[in-house]
């Protein structure tokens, strides 16, 4: 009797731990978690000090209000031979979907390089020149001070973790936000089209 | 990643396992009326090693304190209930314990071998094939020694261990 007792009590514990760590039985990975938390809470943009391609500085979520533009971040650094290869290319491609559907004034393009130390606003220039970047439609910038890097990483999720070969492995993925300065969204490559459209038709 | 599930998980609960020897015949007797055939001490150590699984789990860790600490306290437990529970269990209690756990390494291994991606954000790639390759030699070489003590109980160490006690 006093086993089934026990029993119970370990079962219940071990159902509740399972279900607090998995969000409700919602998920099972850190990535996960932070695109459920991302489009729950809509945390707003933090205001650290960001340095953009031509060395000018900014505040980040006072430019997003000044804006008033829906902003699609990704997070690189200029000398990633992969993933960032990949957001590079989607971002081309939604640079183009932007202009195609006439929505400079609606939308912009943020890449924020976490490596500051590298990625000076030369090396940011050159590398958007590289990318065929319009500096109306698609930003590069970078932290002016290495110290906030920790809160903007945080704020959107983004783990980075240094490999043995000198560079980074990061998880990849664009961030939504709207003209409020709140992060809405987390989208995989290609889901953002159906936003971009969402956005014409409004237009 | 390989290091943290491969090398010190087995070790914490090995360290419990040690710790839980040292109980005395009291409380051994006490803890019993409340293990009856190890059935609570073998749903405590699967749920734990269950847990340490998620792979949420296995990135939380390295962020947050608390965590941390029930990690070593609950894998610890874990390896205590394990050492007082093995013996008194007959081969249902412990085949309940080993076929939830060895088929849930496989698949988390194969997991972690198979994915396009990386499901831990805060551990490397080829950190995350690693430990999907060394999830997966445990578990089957966990199949093979419970296979072969099923078949030749003699041979069996832990089934020894506990005729000792």
């Amino acid at each position: 009797m006093r086993t089934v007792l026990v029993s119970a009590i370990f079962l219940v514990l071990g159902i509740w731990a399972t279900w607090a760590i998995t969000g409700g039985f919602e998920l099972l990975t850190t990535e996960q978690a932070r695109r459920l938390d991302i489009s729950r809470k809509q945390p707003p943009v933090p205001g650290v000090r960001l340095i953009e391609q031509s060395g000018q500085a900014f505040r980040f979520g006072a430019w997003v209000r000044e804006g008033n533009k829906y902003l699609i971040v990704d997070f690189i650094y200029t000398s990633c031979q992969t993933l960032c290869r990949s957001l590079g290319t989607e971002f081309q491609r939604l640079q183009q979907r932007i202009i195609e559907h006439g929505l400079q004034g609606g939308v912009h393009l943020l890449s924020v390089s976490f490596d500051p130390a590298h990625d000076t606003p030369a090396v940011l220039q050159q590398y958007a020149r590289h990318m065929r970047a319009m500096p109306e439609v698609w930003t590069f910038a970078t932290v002016g001070d290495v110290r906030e890097l920790d809160v903007l990483l945080k704020t959107f999720g983004v783990t980075v973790i240094p490999d043995r070969l000198g560079g980074f492995q990061h998880n990849a993925a664009l961030v939504w936000v709207a003209p409020s300065g709140k992060l809405v969204r987390v989208a995989d490559f290609g889901s953002s089209d159906s936003w971009l459209n969402e956005l014409k038709r409004q237009n | 990643m390989a290091l943290h599930m491969l090398v010190q998980f087995p070790l914490i609960l090995i360290a419990g396992w040690l710790l839980a020897q040292g109980l005395s015949g009291k409380t051994r007797a006490r803890l019993k009326q409340w293990n009856h055939a190890g059935i609570s001490g073998m749903l405590l150590a699967s749920m734990v090693l269950m847990f340490w699984m998620i792979p949420r789990a296995l990135d939380i860790v390295l962020t947050d304190v608390v965590m941390e600490s029930w990690k070593f306290i609950s894998l610890a437990l874990a390896g205590a209930a394990l050492e007082l529970s093995w013996g008194p269990a007959g081969m249902i209690v412990r085949g309940f314990f080993l076929g939830n756990v060895l088929p849930m390494m496989m698949v988390v291994g194969w997991l972690y071998i198979e994915a396009p991606v990386r499901i831990c954000n805060a551990y490397l790639t080829d950190d995350q094939l690693r430990a999907g390759s060394g999830l997966l030699v445990f578990a089957m070489a966990g199949s093979v020694v419970w296979l072969l003590a099923f078949f030749f109980p003699q041979n069996n160490f832990l089934e020894k261990h506990a005729s000792n006690q």
